[in-house]
């Protein structure tokens, strides 16, 4: 096929119901590649700001209506 | 905050195809020496039901070339998983459609890569665009859910926004975009390549289209190596959503990548020979994911495990952590290892304001296998640098052909952001 990606075109959550019928041991993924939810969050923020930041200086205005 | 917790398995279920793409990562063509059986094939869905996916997306090679693709498609279906597909559209008529439909195949999408000339080209076929609309019409009668995707290099990136029109008025729900990176044959072919401060140019016309294409009802959907901490960033992965930005590779988190023969990675991108965690015909689906560190490499994120790997700029990064060197396999299949990715528009704004662009010269060739690559030497040097003469496909502004009637459009920089920030 293409130059592969791992992104397929996926539709809105429609399969957790289905899901758990078929399962004796619990599922592994999806799985978190953080073990410490308080770091991760810390980093969520401070990329948050960086890129209020980022879009300030290029001039992106936040559409206050 | 959108959040969808969602796993999901691409799996080449064949590297037979029809297609010749010129930028290829799994250099497809023939059947892989030993691809699954029917009978393995079978049990490898019950296994994906069994660890926690929930969406498989079919691909090759070409998957509708395995004779008993539509037998694993309803399988998937059947254990609770929704089935997906790609392909490059060369011969999917009505008929096929309509068994595609009946075997509950639910999103299909069709590989676009240029306007009519530039994609038969890039997928060495004469016809191969006419093939990739027509099967989307018959997508449209049969009532499939489809959308395209759209590699992003020198040749497809001056047609952007004029494709963007084509593939909106055949339909289209999504369109995945990415950027093409040096795997497979596309190592062999690297003078399509974008160089990484051609991405300066790149990324306001892919974000003027997206805001075109966000009012007109089409999302962007971008691909693991489009962005990353740009002021488009928010915009192109999350519409404008404040929080929705790139957290990092998925690959083993949250994504698998099945390869024909068996093999198992944490994402089908990623180079078969650095990351396959272990082949089904050998280990259970479950002990390859619990228990191989190519599956587990993202793991360890906010410790020192998490960062160890980067390297370069990567590693300076203000971003480093929750980053964590962007899609593992760019990074790696330019450099041979991950850790630090060239094409990061941050990376190439940052370099500009220190007057400075970083291009990419072939050191070695790739060996010529499926899912390989060569490596690249970084150059960093003054923006202002003569380029190389001999480069005629360069990138930059003045090559986008810009639709007639986008001409009054405004290039404005505001209202990309949302008011829930």
């Amino acid at each position: 096929m293409n130059n592969n990606s791992s992104d397929s075109i996926p539709l809105e959550d429609k399969t957790e119901e289905s899901q758990g019928q078929l399962d004796s041991l619990p599922p592994l993924l999806p799985r978190s590649a953080w073990n410490n939810q308080l770091a991760y969050l810390k980093f969520i923020f401070k990329a948050k700001r960086a890129l209020d930041r980022i879009e300030k200086e290029a001039g992106i205005l936040k559409n206050e209506s | 905050m959108s959040y969808r917790r969602i796993s999901y398995a691409v799996w080449e279920i064949t590297l037979k195809c029809n297609l010749a793409c010129q930028h290829c990562g799994s250099r497809a063509g023939h059947t892989r020496t030993k691809e699954l059986s029917t009978e393995e094939a079978l049990d490898l869905v019950r296994q994906m039901a069994e660890v926690g996916i929930t969406e498989v997306t079919l691909i090759g090679g070409e998957a509708f070339l395995r004779p008993d693709w539509l037998e694993i498609a309803s399988a998937i279906t059947q254990a609770g998983m929704v089935c997906g597909m790609t392909t490059g559209g060369y011969g999917i008529t009505l008929d096929t459609a309509r068994k595609m439909k009946a075997a509950g195949i639910k999103v299909v999408s069709v590989s676009v890569d240029g306007l009519e000339a530039t994609h038969d080209r890039l997928r060495g076929r004469k016809g191969s665009w006419e093939w990739a609309f027509k099967t989307m019409s018959h997508l449209k009668e049969v009532g499939i859910t489809f959308g395209c995707n759209t590699q992003i290099n020198r040749l497809s990136g001056p047609e952007f926004p004029q494709i963007y029109e084509r593939l909106r008025d055949a339909g289209i729900f999504a369109w995945q975009i990415q950027l093409t990176v040096p795997m497979g044959n596309a190592a062999d072919n690297h003078e399509i390549l974008l160089q990484p401060y051609e991405l300066l140019d790149l990324y306001p016309m892919i974000a003027r289209v997206a805001k075109r294409a966000n009012r007109e009802g089409v999302k962007i959907q971008p691909g693991n190596n489009i962005g990353y901490y740009g002021p488009y960033e928010r915009l192109l992965r999350g519409q404008g959503d404040a929080w929705t930005f790139w957290q990092g590779c998925s690959a083993g988190l949250s994504t698998l990548g099945i390869e024909a023969d068996g093999a198992i990675k944490g994402c089908p991108s990623l180079p078969t020979s650095a990351y396959t965690g272990g082949n089904i015909r050998d280990y259970s689906l479950r002990t390859i994911i619990e228990e191989t560190e190519e599956l587990r490499f993202n793991l360890g994120a906010g410790t020192p495990k998490g960062t160890e790997h980067l390297w370069g700029f990567c590693k300076t990064c203000e971003f480093a952590e929750l980053c964590r060197g962007g899609c593992s396999w760019t990074a790696h299949v330019f450099f041979d290892k991950r850790g630090n990715n060239p094409y990061c528009h941050h990376r190439a704004l940052t370099q500009a304001k220190n007057n400075l662009r970083e291009r990419v010269f072939l050191k070695r060739q790739a060996d010529g296998k499926p899912f390989d690559n060569g490596e690249f030497t970084l150059v960093e040097e003054p923006i202002n640098a003569p380029l190389p003469a001999k480069d005629p496909l360069q990138f930059n502004a003045d090559s986008i052909q810009w639709p007639e009637n986008w001409e009054d459009e405004s290039e404005s920089k505001t209202s990309l952001i949302s008011a829930n920030s």
